[in-house]
């Protein structure tokens, strides 16, 4: 007996606790019986959807909700009400969108179970432009978020318009055909475009003043009556300040083929480790915009002076003036020559200010030599600011460590690494028997004053007897160059000139809150309910259309003793909904039939859900809703704290107003 | 104007641009940003010409977005008035409700007193309460709160009279009250409803409203309501009838820019200039008619329209009101004045609606500069 007592009562706690846990979970599928909120009996409250992405599908640039219902609360015809719905916040740029004017009007739409639609849209141009009429792109979407009419009309300035969704009549006067949207809902949007029906792209605006009615003439006389919702064309001129590099493909992120980079003697490309015998790693770009080019750890420069390929003194490249039989002074006498100099110049560029030339250089030696030959790698900075080229700076390197750069100073002291590498770049494979130095980084060249420049990597070998004779062969030499960077900075301007195309500066504006808010209330128990979602992104090009997008909406809902239900969550592009089995669906609503009491009473509140009467619907609109899945206890978490953010991110306002007392 | 097109667009999807993607991501960041500068920014250029002092002139014209004040109109005059709070946040908020009534009248101010009703309530997280304007409960009442701060409501006679409501927020989480209203009108059978008005904190600057009418299903009567207040204290506000607003100039061109007048057009853009007209809380300036076409609901024998020397072709069937701010009148230099406009259409016989009127959005900062085609 107590061992069957002890298993009651364990079964009993099970039930509470399961009781307790799922309290908060959905009670029946968003959707369910044309409802937001099926199996919920609350007739005042609120109902809170929170906007998620919907994975998968395309997220709106417009999430707008209305929330509606018709009762008979005099007791007589039915009546009704319509606005918006309340969000967390619209957009920086259009805080108040229901009640100013703007570039886009967005409103629902239905000819559906006896409702017509009227719009009236206004060119209601101020006394800030002297003359503003807009072509106009009408766009009407059915609630599969099908575009099913679109059409184009004028307005003047100071015109007004009603469009009839019984029987539409532009303003141009046109009769346009509609009788594809007798029967069907949906959304409309009206767009402020430069030209109509090309280009029609939407334009900066912001005149367009909208207010849609819906007057239900089925089984009573009712009208609901809202503002429409008002996008603002947001275009400004930006001024952005970015790094540039004078020194083009100066990480040779452009891969072998190094262009601009231009050989004008000798033997030179660009080469990866694929191109060296021990895979030499480029090195990485150290800073500016190269550096974001992932080719740029990949590449770098390469230059041979060979024997193979017999190129001469020094002739300077595209600089002439500069040629010469000895680079590297100070390492033969007069008469002497250097010979099988290879030239590399970069394009030439304009600074406006002194500069520095950052670069890495790692020095590929010759066989280590039983009479030394200098050879020598160079890295210059030509000026050719006036037309006559000099030297700005070089610097040179070789195995000794002596000599002179052509704009002087002494070699840097190369020391090789003794091993043998292989090179295939140049238009040629080959050996460089003395080994290779360590990379010199981030070596540095002034440039002292404004003017014109380029950037040379040389390399030369020895062209007397001894390095040439028979008993010595004058071997390979090389350099690799990497991170060639003259960094300066250039404004750019974008510019907007009224025409929207969706860039940075020119667009309609964003309205997608994260938080919808829905009030209702039925005084008398039960009433009809039209909730509306309207989601779409905009394509700006070639002309402005919108297209069906999609939120995934977690529904919840609050009552006047501030119970809070969780409803589950659907993908929505297109819905209308009812709210739930107090506030059904307004097409299944037929009225009270007791005579009504207004206002609320001072009894004790009921907690937890009471039976009410039950109108079942036949279903609700929005082909595009997907059904969703029971809500989870974190989403009840979530929708109790996300209302948090922005409170949080406002919080002193409050305290600044009152400082301003 | 009699030609049309209809056209088809084959249209490639666009990704939507890095700066509207980063203004999803951070614009609670940007507002208080904004915040923080807008005392520098905003506030000095809503002085309003003609305004003396150092006054400005909110609009109060947020029906989108939680604030910390709310203001609803009401209307008993064979109607009923209900009205909706809600606190969103997840916190207790206490509010002040403060009930302004237009129609009392005294020996002294026989057009109207502009009395005042007022009580604190308490709504716990996620609250919600409707209150009938002719039988007041507060919200603490209907839930049975506990809170010290709790107060029953007054029982005043607010029957066959008009007038506005504000809820302050006195304590609690900023931003989290919403509310609505309707209206029900007994004998038209119609209803008003509408999300109540809040303060704009981004300090819309815009001094031009307007204000679309039309003839479907036959709207021939209208509401123009202006709701004119000052701000006495952060939970508190004060109106009466020498707090008030002027639309229109009386001079130049009225597009000027400077002196605008205010305008009445008809479907065929056809313009009538009126006379200047003003708003407060007293009988006859607080709830007007558009013009003789389409008289005041309730006050249809009081001379009160907004354009009274204007009658529309009975064929007409839309049209809108051009309304400039002209000037304010208040009591106090030193607090700020507030504005905020209803405006309902029925038919007087069954169908009806109101709502916020409409701001035009002001792009002085950045003009365009296309130019459409010729027609």
């Amino acid at each position: 007996m107590i061992s069957k007592l002890r298993f009651s009562l364990i079964a009993v706690i099970m039930l509470v606790l399961l009781g307790f846990g799922f309290q908060n979970q959905a009670q029946a599928q968003v959707g369910t019986d044309g409802l937001f909120c099926p199996a919920v009996p609350d007739t005042t409250g609120w109902l809170e959807v929170n906007v998620e992405a919907a994975p998968a599908l395309p997220f709106p640039d417009f999430s707008g909700a209305l929330i509606g219902s018709v009762d008979s609360l005099i007791g007589g015809p039915l009546h009704g009400g319509m606005d918006w719905q309340h969000v967390d916040f619209t957009s920086f740029f259009s805080p108040t969108p229901t009640n100013e004017t703007g570039s886009q009007i967005v409103s629902w739409w239905t000819q559906k179970d006896g409702r017509n639609t009227s719009l009236q849209v206004t060119n209601a141009i101020g006394n800030q432009t002297p003359d503003a009429g807009t072509w106009v792109h009408v766009h009407i979407f059915d609630e599969n978020c099908v575009e099913i009419r679109n059409f184009c009309d004028f307005y003047t300035e100071f015109d007004t318009h009603v469009y009839n969704f019984g029987d539409i009549i532009s303003n141009l006067g046109v009769d346009e055909a509609d009788a594809n949207l007798q029967g069907k809902e949906g959304f409309v949007t009206v767009t402020a475009v430069d030209n109509c029906p090309t280009p029609g792209q939407a334009v900066e605006h912001d005149y367009l003043a909208g207010n849609t009615f819906v007057k239900s003439v089925a089984s009573s006389d009712y009208m609901y009556g809202f503002a429409t919702y008002h996008r603002e064309g947001v275009c400004f001129d930006i001024t952005t300040t970015t790094t540039v590099n004078l020194v083009l493909n100066g990480s040779f992120q452009n891969g072998l083929n190094f262009s601009p980079w231009l050989t004008n003697q000798g033997n030179a490309s660009g080469v990866n480790s694929a191109s060296i015998s021990d895979g030499t790693v480029p090195i990485p770009a150290a800073s500016g915009p190269d550096a974001a080019n992932p080719n740029s750890n990949l590449f770098m420069g390469f230059a041979v002076s060979s024997v193979v390929d017999t190129s001469g003194i020094y002739g300077g490249g595209p600089f002439t003036e500069l040629a010469r039989p000895q680079l590297v002074t100070g390492l033969q006498v007069p008469g002497e020559f250097q010979t099988n100099v290879t030239v590399v110049t970069s394009n030439i560029f304009v600074t406006d200010e002194s500069k520095t030339l950052f670069y890495d250089l790692s020095f590929l030696s010759p066989e280590v030599d039983i009479v030394p030959c200098e050879n020598y790698a160079v890295v210059c900075v030509i000026d050719d600011t006036t037309g006559v080229a000099n030297f700005e700076a070089c610097r040179c390197y070789n195995s000794v460590g002596q000599g002179n750069a052509p704009s002087g100073g002494q070699c840097t002291l190369a020391t090789n690494d003794g091993d043998t590498y292989s090179v295939v770049g140049g238009g040629g494979n080959f050996m460089f028997d003395g080994g290779r130095s360590g990379f010199f980084q981030n070596e540095q060249l002034s440039i002292n004053n404004p003017g014109t420049y380029a950037v040379q990597f040389i390399t030369g070998q020895m062209g007397d007897v001894a390095c040439t004779d028979n008993t010595v062969v004058n071997n390979n030499t090389g350099a690799f160059v990497d991170n060639f960077r003259v960094l300066d900075t250039v404004e750019e301007t974008l510019f907007c000139d009224g025409i929207l195309d969706g860039s940075d500066n020119a667009f309609l504006d964003v309205i997608v809150p994260n938080v919808f808010a829905g009030q209702f209330d039925a005084q008398n128990g039960s009433a009809g309910a039209d909730v509306v979602h309207i989601n779409f992104y905009d394509e700006y090009l070639p002309s402005y259309t919108p297209q069906a997008a999609y939120i995934n909406a977690v529904v919840g809902i609050w009552n006047d003793v501030e119970k809070f239900t969780s409803c589950g969550e659907l993908p929505v592009c297109f819905v209308r909904l009812g709210i739930d089995e107090a506030l059904i669906l307004s097409d299944n609503f037929v009225g009270p039939t007791t005579a009504p009491t207004l206002g609320p009473t001072t009894a004790p509140p009921t907690l937890g859900p009471t039976s009410t009467p039950t109108n079942r619907p036949s279903g609700g609109s929005g082909s595009c809703a997907i059904a969703g899945n029971p809500v989870q206890l974190g989403t009840a978490f979530a929708n109790v704290l996300i209302p948090l953010v922005p409170v949080a991110f406002v919080f002193g306002i409050r305290a600044m107003r009152r400082r301003k007392k | 104007m009699n030609k049309g097109n209809i056209i088809n667009n084959t249209i490639t999807r666009r990704k939507g641009s890095m700066l509207q993607d980063i203004m999803s991501k951070i614009k609670y960041l940007l507002v208080l940003a904004f915040l923080l500068v807008l005392p520098m920014l905003v506030l000095p250029t809503q002085s309003i010409a003609g305004g003396p002092g150092g006054n400005v002139l909110p609009l109060v014209d947020q029906t989108d977005t939680g604030v910390n004040r709310l203001i609803y109109y009401w209307d008993t005059r064979d109607r009923d008035t209900l009205f909706q709070l809600t606190n969103t946040s997840t916190s207790t908020i206490v509010v002040h409700v403060q009930i302004f009534n237009v129609g009392s009248t005294t020996v002294d101010q026989p057009f109207g007193s502009c009395e005042e009703v007022n009580w604190d309530d308490v709504y716990t997280k996620g609250d919600t309460h409707v209150y009938d304007i002719e039988n007041l409960v507060s919200n603490c009442t209907a839930d049975q709160l506990p809170d010290a701060e709790c107060e029953s409501a007054p029982n005043p006679d607010l029957s066959n009279s008009y007038g506005f409501v504000s809820i302050s927020l006195i304590s609690g989480d900023d931003f989290a009250m919403i509310g609505l209203f309707r209206i029900l009108d007994g004998p038209g059978g119609y209803e008003y409803r509408t999300n109540a008005a809040g303060e704009d904190f981004f300090g819309d600057d815009t001094t031009d409203f307007i204000l679309n009418f039309n003839n479907v299903d036959g709207n021939n009567l209208s509401d123009v309501v202006g709701i004119v207040y000052e701000e006495t204290d952060f939970d508190t506000v004060f109106a009466a009838p020498f707090i008030s607003i002027a639309f229109g100039g009386n001079s130049g061109d009225p597009f000027d820019g400077f002196n605008p007048q205010v305008h009445i057009f008809d479907e065929f853009e056809d313009g009538t200039s009126c006379s200047p007209t003003f708003f407060d809380c007293s009988i006859g300036n607080f709830n007007r008619g558009i013009d003789n076409s389409i008289p005041n609901s309730k006050q249809a024998a009081l001379n009160n329209r907004i354009c009274n020397d204007s009658t529309l072709s009975e064929s007409n069937d839309a049209g809108w009101l051009f309304l400039p701010v002209n000037r304010f009148d208040f009591e106090d230099p030193e607090e700020d004045v507030f504005f905020v406009g209803f405006l309902g259409l029925n038919n007087g016989n069954g169908t009806g609606s109101m709502d916020s009127w409409l701001s035009s959005e002001d792009d002085d900062d950045i003009p365009p500069t296309f130019e459409p085609s010729e027609i």
